[in-house]
């Protein structure tokens, strides 16, 4: 890689966040939690955050509900938030990862489940990306959520 | 009857809201439900869910499920972007769904 080819980490925006915890229902709400004061530390309009934890909460959601199947109670989820340089502006990168055993092949049922919250994500942010794991139990999915761009601070 | 909820409304406790409400579906002295959801502070898709299923068993009852929302943002917004807000029966305050309906067209 060339000298500046790369566009360097902005300089104040900060270590990324994360969190990792088990993939239970209560989960749900240690995330909004520390996710909310994050954004406040960073100092994201209200509004913007508000749109950002409703996106990331369906994405949690989805790994919680779907990403283990009965049996499995080990599974975990993963949450990490990244403020990057967009424009002047910034945007936060979130990356929901489910590590949790998939069912070999899911059924109808929880296809059409794990795509109700799809579009609540995709009104909310600019981008969301789905990547889906491999055809191995064990190789989870992967949301990332890119938010509308904010002013910078 | 009004049914109070505050808090924050997820898939966690969404099932609390729906049982709440499906008490007082079930009571048949119970003509007009009011879900006031001014103290709610965050409202996600299982809680939007709960309020359908909510609205539509009223529906079939024949019993107007009223929801009270305010300008309370956490509530409003998903509404909004759900397209929720076109089909729930918003307003504004208690005193105002516990009074005379407003016209269906309003």
């Amino acid at each position: 890689m060339g000298p500046g080819r790369a566009a360097p980490r902005a300089a104040g925006h900060g270590h990324a966040w994360e969190i990792r915890l088990p993939a239970v229902l209560e989960t749900l709400g240690l995330v909004r939690t520390g996710l909310r004061r994050r954004l406040a530390q960073l100092g994201w309009p209200e509004d913007a955050a508000l749109d950002v934890l409703l996106a990331v909460n369906e994405a949690v959601s989805n790994a919680v509900e779907h990403a283990f199947p009965p049996g499995a109670p080990d599974g975990t989820v993963e949450v990490v938030a990244e403020v990057e340089p967009v424009d002047r502006q910034r945007r936060l990168r979130v990356r929901i990862r489910d590590t949790g055993r998939w069912l070999p092949r899911p059924g109808p049922e929880e296809d059409v489940n794990r795509r109700r919250g799809l579009p609540m994500m995709s009104v909310l942010m600019a981008e969301v990306l789905i990547h889906r794991g491999g055809p191995a139990p064990a190789d989870g999915t992967v949301v990332t959520l890119l938010s509308p761009p904010v002013p910078t601070l | 009857m009004v049914v109070t909820v505050a808090g924050e409304v997820d898939m966690f406790t969404a099932p609390r809201v729906e049982a709440a409400v499906g008490r007082a579906l079930a009571d048949p002295a119970v003509d007009v439900i009011v879900v006031d959801l001014t103290q709610v502070e965050f409202l996600d898709q299982a809680g939007l869910s709960a309020l359908v299923t909510a609205h539509r068993a009223a529906q079939r009852q024949d019993e107007p499920l009223r929801v009270v929302v305010d300008h309370n943002r956490p509530v409003v917004r998903p509404l909004e972007i759900t397209g929720l807000e076109r089909v729930l029966a918003l307003y504004y305050d208690v005193a105002e769904a516990l009074g005379e309906p407003r016209g269906s067209g309003g």
